[in-house]
C-alpha cells in the first residue's frame, strides 16, 4: 500500500509555477530517491509534503489521510504529519546538546521521560554517536551532525523519513559511508525513506526506486536503478545519468550512416534495436566507458582520430574526432596498457558497445 | 509582553478552515503598533501645521518659516552641521588612517579612548567645556586673565565655534569607526599590486585607498550630518546664554515659552517640518553619493594589511594623537568629576575646597533628583524590554514571514532613525495629549511611548542581524518534530537569538538612560528624567550639583557598558 500518495499536485510561488500536475506514490517500506538537477522543484515537493508550504492544487495523503488539499481546504500543519526530516544543512539546534536534540521530538509527542531517554539513546546508538550525547553541535564535525540529524528524524517518525540532499556537504569517502549506513538502517528498521538529491550516483547506490525529474519539474522516468541505467526512457534521462556522447546517424534499412563533415562512414552491424516507429534521423547514445578503440576494423566500427590522451591514474581519457564530432572515451588503465595506449593523432576504429538509440528532433542542427 | 503574545496567539489553527495564523497576527500587530507610535505622530505634525480645523492653511507655516529669528536658526543649524561634518570627517579619517594603516604603537589604548565619546551624551561635553571656557567664569579663561592681567577671555565657548568644537569631539567617531572597519576589510593586495607596479606611497593612498573607502567615509559623514542637524543638548547649553539658536533649540524655546499652549505647539510643529525636510535632503544626498561608489572589492574577512612605516614621524604623531585624545576625552570627564566635589562653582580647584555635600544633597535630599533617577531607570528598562520584543517581532515578520507589505513595515520601523528626537516629541504630544480621547500629558507613559518610537529602529536592526543567522530549517526541523509554530519560536528561535536580544536591550537601555532631547519636551512636574534633571539643575546655575549628578550618570553608563561587553563576549557556540 502506498504510504504517501500525491495526486496531480501543483506548487507555485506567486506566478512562478515550480511543479505542475505531478503525481507520485511512495510504497510502504521502500527507499525512493527523487533525483533531478538543482532548482527542479524537488525541494519544493518535499516542503509541500512536510507541510512547510501550501500546494496550489491537487492532493497529498499520508497513510490514506489527506494532509494537503486546497480544494477540500485541508492543510494539516507540519507538526501533525509525523514525518522525520533531515535537512540539507542538518538543522541541528546549536543551543541544545546532542541528546537534547534527539529527545526534543519525543518531548513534543508527550512520551514519558524515562521511555524518551531510552529511545533517544537507542537512536543515538543506531547512528553510532553514543559517545557524543552531551556535546554541543558546534563541537561536532559535519558528518557527526549529519548523524545526529538522522537520529532525530528516526526518533521523530519510525514510519516515514524525508532526507533533503543530506550528504552533499560531506567529502567523498564520508558520503559513500553515510549512504551505505542510511541504506542499512532503512533495511533494518523498515522505515520508508524519501531521499532527495541531485546526485544520481548516490541515488543509485541507495534506493529501491528512482524518480527522475527534469528542470521543469516533471517526472521523466520512475523505475529501479537497473531499469533506469539500462533503459533510460529518453535523451534527457540518458544525459542526466552521466557523461554521454550523441552521434547523428541516418538509417537506411539495416545500415546506419554517420552524418559527417568528411567522407560518410557506415556501420553495418549495430549492436542496438531501433523501434519501427522511429524516423530515419537517429542519435546514437553511448557512455565513455562503453566505447572501445582498436587498431582493427570490422563491420561494427567506424574510424576516428585520437585528438587528446589524458592519463587519470586508474583510467585513460580520450577525445576522439569521429567525422567532425568530438566524443569522449574512457578506458581502464590496465586494459589500455594491455591493448596498447593509442597515440595522439593516430587513427583508430571506434566500436560502440550496447548503445542506446533515440529519435532526433527534425530540426537537430547536427544533421545539417 | 511575552505573556501577552502567548495568550493572544495561542489559538491553534483549526483543521480545514481558513486559518488566521500566528504569522498574520504578528504582521498585523507589528503594523498597528508602528502606525500608532511612529506614523500617527508624524501625520499629526503635518495636519496641525497645514490645517486649521479642516481648512487647509499655509499661512502659519510660511509665517513661522519666514520669521527672522527662525531664519537665523535655520542658517545656524545648517552652518553648524556642515562644519561639524567637515571637521569630524577630517579628524575621523586622520585617526582611522593612523590606526588602520600606519605602524603607530599603542593602537589598543587609542581604540579604547575612541569608544569613550561614543558612550556619553554630547551635552556632558558642553557642560564640561563651559566649566573651562565660559567667558567670565570658566577656569581656563580665569587662569588666562590672571596671567595676562587683562579682562578678555582666552576663548569663548558660548559661540558657534564652541558648539562646533564640542559636537565635533563627540561625533567624529562615526567616521572613524566606519573607515577603520572598511580599511580592515579591504584586500591589501589591491594596494600592494599598485606598489609593485611602481606607484609611490602617497599615490597609492590617493588613487587606490581613498576611492575604495569613499563609501565608508560618505556613510560616516552623513551620520555626523544628520546627528548634528537634529542635535539639541550642546547648542542648548552653549547657545542659549548668547542667543544662538538652532532649529531644535528654537523648537524647544517656542514650546517652552508658550507654556504648552496650542499655538506654541503648532509653531513648533511647523519648524519641525522644516527640520525634517533638511534631514530628508541630507539623506537624499547620501543616497546619491553612496550609489555612485559601490565596491565589492572590500571583502568580509579580515586580512593583515601592509602597514606604512612612520619612521621619524612616529613619536610626534603619537604625541599629537594622545594630546588630542586627552583634550577631547579625558579632560572634560575629569572636569565634571572634580567640579562635582567643589563646595561652590568658581572656587579654585584645591583640596580644601572639595566636599561630598553635593552628592549628599542630590542623592539624599533632593526629591527631584531621586525621582529622576527612578524615572530614568524605569523608562530605560521598560522601553528597553518592550522595544526589544517589538523589534524582534518586526524583524521576524520582515525576515522570516515576508508577507506582502513587509517593505512598508520595514520603512515604518526604520523611519524613527532619521526623525530628530525633538520632532518625535512634538508628534507624541499632538497624539497623546487628549486629541484621541487619551491624555497622557505630564505622565511618565507619554515619555515611554516616545522612547519606544525613538528606539524601535535600533531594536529592529539588532534583531534582524541575529535573526538572519537563524536559518529557516532550524524552525522547520522543530515543526516536523511535532512543535507547533509558537512552540518552535519559544524553543528554538528565541533561545538562538537571546544573546542578540540582550545586546539589543543594552543598545536601547544605554542611550535611554541619558536621553535629553525627547524628554525635555515631554517631562512633567514629577516625571523628570536623569538627563532633564542634569540639564535643568545646570541651567538654574547649580553647576556643582549638576556636575555631581552627571558623574552619577557617567557611573551608571559605564556600568551598563561593562555589562554589555561582558555579555557580548560570552556568546557560546552560536
Amino acid at each position: 500500500m502506498a504510504i504517501v500518495s500525491m495526486k496531480d499536485i501543483t506548487i507555485q510561488y506567486g506566478k512562478n509555477i515550480v511543479i505542475e500536475g505531478l503525481s507520485l506514490d511512495v510504497e510502504q517500506g521502500e527507499n525512493l530517491a527523487i533525483v533531478g538537477p538543482s532548482s527542479c522543484g524537488k525541494t519544493s515537493l518535499m516542503r509541500g509534503l512536510c507541510g512547510f508550504i501550501k500546494i496550489t492544487q491537487g492532493e497529498i495523503s499520508i497513510h490514506g489521510t489527506v494532509v494537503s488539499s486546497p480544494e477540500k481546504r485541508i492543510m494539516i500543519p507540519p507538526e501533525n504529519r509525523r514525518i522525520g526530516v533531515v535537512f540539507q544543512d542538518y538543522a541541528v539546534w546549536p543551543h541544545l546538546t546532542v541528546i537534547e536534540n534527539i529527545i526534543y521530538p519525543l518531548k513534543k509527542r508527550k512520551v514519558n521521560k524515562v521511555e524518551a531517554k531510552e529511545r533517544a539513546f537507542a537512536a543515538l546508538a543506531q547512528v553510532k554517536m553514543s559517545d557524543f550525547a552531551d556535546r554541543l553541535p558546534s563541537q561536532l564535525s559535519g558528518g557527526q551532525q549529519q548523524r545526529v540529524a538522522l537520529a532525530r528524524a528516526l526518533v521523530s517518525s519510525s514510519e516515514l523519513i524525508v532526507l533533503d540532499e543530506p550528504i552533499t556537504n560531506l567529502d567523498a569517502t564520508l558520503r559513500e559511508e553515510m549512504a551505505y549506513e542510511i541504506r542499512n538502517l532503512q533495511k533494518s528498521i523498515g522505515v520508508t525513506v524519501i531521499y532527495i538529491t541531485h546526485d544520481q550516483e548516490t541515488a543509485m547506490t541507495i534506493s529501491d526506486r528512482m524518480v527522475i525529474m527534469d528542470r521543469q519539474g516533471n517526472i521523466q522516468q520512475v523505475g529501479t536503478p537497473e531499469e533506469i541505467w539500462t533503459h533510460p526512457k529518453n535523451r534527457e534521462v540518458y544525459t542526466f545519468l552521466g557523461v554521454s556522447n550523441f552521434l547523428p546517424l541516418v538509417k537506411q534499412g539495416n545500415t546506419y550512416t554517420l552524418v559527417s563533415k568528411s567522407a560518410p562512414q557506415v556501420i553495418n552491424n549495430l549492436d542496438a534495436t531501433v523501434p519501427d516507429t522511429f524516423g530515419s534521423k537517429l542519435l546514437l547514445a553511448s557512455r565513455p566507458m562503453d566505447i572501445r578503440l582498436s587498431p582493427v576494423q570490422n563491420d561494427k566500427t567506424i574510424q576516428g582520430l585520437v585528438r587528446r590522451v589524458t592519463y587519470l591514474g586508474n583510467q585513460f581519457d580520450y577525445i576522439v574526432d569521429v567525422g567532425g564530432h568530438e566524443i569522449r572515451v574512457q578506458e581502464d588503465s590496465l586494459d589500455a596498457f594491455r591493448r596498447g595506449v593509442p597515440e595522439e593523432g593516430s587513427i583508430r576504429s571506434v566500436e560502440f558497445l550496447s548503445p542506446a538509440m533515440y529519435e532526433a528532433e527534425t530540426n537537430d542542427p547536427r544533421f545539417d | 509582553m511575552k505573556y501577552f503574545l502567548t495568550h493572544m496567539f495561542s489559538r491553534r489553527p483549526s483543521m480545514g478552515r481558513r486559518r488566521f495564523g500566528l504569522d498574520q497576527s504578528l504582521f498585523i500587530l507589528s503594523l498597528v503598533i508602528l502606525i500608532i507610535t511612529v506614523l500617527f505622530p508624524m501625520l499629526m505634525i503635518v495636519i496641525r501645521t497645514f490645517f486649521k480645523g479642516t481648512q487647509l492653511d499655509w499661512r502659519l507655516f510660511t509665517q513661522v518659516v519666514l520669521a527672522p529669528e527662525n531664519l537665523s536658526a535655520i542658517f545656524n543649524t545648517i552652518r553648524i552641521a556642515f562644519m561639524v561634518t567637515l571637521f569630524g570627517t577630517v579628524l575621523g579619517l586622520f585617526y582611522a588612517w593612523l590606526i588602520g594603516r600606519s605602524d603607530i604603537p599603542l593602537k589598543g589604548v587609542m581604540k579604547g579612548l575612541f569608544a569613550i565619546p561614543y558612550m556619553f551624551p554630547p551635552f556632558f561635553g558642553a557642560m564640561a567645556w563651559s566649566l573651562m571656557l565660559s567667558p567670565r567664569s570658566g577656569y581656563v579663561n580665569k587662569l588666562f586673565m590672571q596671567i595676562t592681567g587683562g579682562t578678555s577671555p582666552l576663548l569663548n565657548i558660548n559661540t558657534i565655534g564652541g558648539i562646533v568644537f564640542v559636537e565635533t569631539c563627540y561625533y567624529f567617531p562615526f567616521v572613524f569607526l566606519q573607515v577603520v572597519s572598511a580599511l580592515e576589510r579591504m584586500d591589501p593586495t589591491l594596494e600592494e599590486s599598485a606598489r609593485i607596479a611602481g606607484a609611490g606611497q602617497w599615490y597609492v593612498v590617493r588613487k587606490i585607498t581613498l576611492p575604495l573607502v569613499l563609501p565608508a567615509i560618505a556613510a560616516g559623514a552623513m551620520l555626523i550630518l544628520i546627528s548634528s542637524l537634529s542635535h539639541f543638548g550642546v547648542p542648548a547649553i552653549l547657545g542659549f546664554s548668547n542667543n544662538i539658536f538652532t532649529l531644535p533649540t528654537k523648537i524647544y524655546q517656542l514650546i517652552n515659552r508658550s507654556a504648552g499652549s496650542f499655538q506654541g505647539i503648532r509653531e513648533g510643529a511647523s519648524l519641525s517640518i522644516l527640520l525634517v525636510l533638511v534631514v530628508v535632503a541630507a539623506l537624499w544626498v547620501q543616497r546619491k553619493v553612496l550609489k555612485t561608489g559601490h565596491y565589492d572589492i572590500i571583502k568580509g574577512k579580515s586580512m593583515r594589511p601592509m602597514l606604512i612605516k612612520l619612521r621619524g614621524a612616529k613619536i610626534p604623531m603619537l604625541a599629537i594623537s594622545f594630546i588630542s585624545l586627552f583634550v577631547i576625552v579625558v579632560i572634560p570627564l575629569f572636569m565634571i568629576f572634580i567640579v562635582g566635589f567643589l563646595k561652590a562653582y568658581g572656587l579654585p580647584l584645591k583640596l580644601e575646597n572639595l566636599t561630598l555635600r553635593n552628592y549628599q544633597y542630590i542623592l539624599g535630599q533632593s526629591k527631584m533628583v531621586q525621582d529622576s533617577i527612578t524615572n530614568s531607570l524605569f523608562l530605560s528598562i521598560s522601553s528597553g524590554i518592550i522595544t526589544m520584543f517589538l523589534g524582534v517581532m518586526i524583524a521576524y515578520v520582515v525576515i522570516k514571514v515576508r508577507p506582502r507589505g513587509k517593505g512598508f513595515l520595514e520603512i515604518l520601523s526604520l523611519l524613527p532613525y532619521s526623525i530628530p528626537g525633538i520632532v518625535l516629541a512634538i508628534g507624541v504630544i499632538l497624539v497623546w495629549s487628549g486629541a484621541f480621547a487619551v491624555n497622557l500629558y505630564n505622565t511618565i507613559w507619554i515619555i515611554l511611548i516616545a522612547y519606544i518610537a525613538r528606539y524601535v529602529s535600533f531594536a529592529m536592526k539588532s534583531a534582524s542581524a541575529s535573526l538572519e543567522q537563524v536559518h529557516y530549517s532550524l524552525e522547520e526541523a522543530a515543526r516536523s518534530c511535532g512543535a507547533t509554530h509558537l512552540e518552535s519560536l519559544r524553543d528554538i528561535t528565541l533561545p538562538l537569538i537571546r544573546p542578540g536580544m540582550i545586546a539589543g536591550f543594552f543598545l536601547i537601555f544605554l542611550p535611554a538612560m541619558r536621553e535629553l532631547t525627547t524628554s525635555v519636551l515631554l517631562y512633567g512636574p514629577f516625571t523628570r528624567t536623569l538627563g532633564v534633571a542634569i540639564y535643568s539643575i545646570n541651567s538654574e546655575g547649580n553647576t556643582v550639583q549638576a556636575s555631581a549628578l552627571a558623574t552619577v550618570a557617567i557611573a551608571i553608563i559605564v556600568a551598563g557598558n561593562i555589562a554589555l561587553r561582558f555579555i557580548t563576549k560570552d556568546r557560546k557556540g552560536l
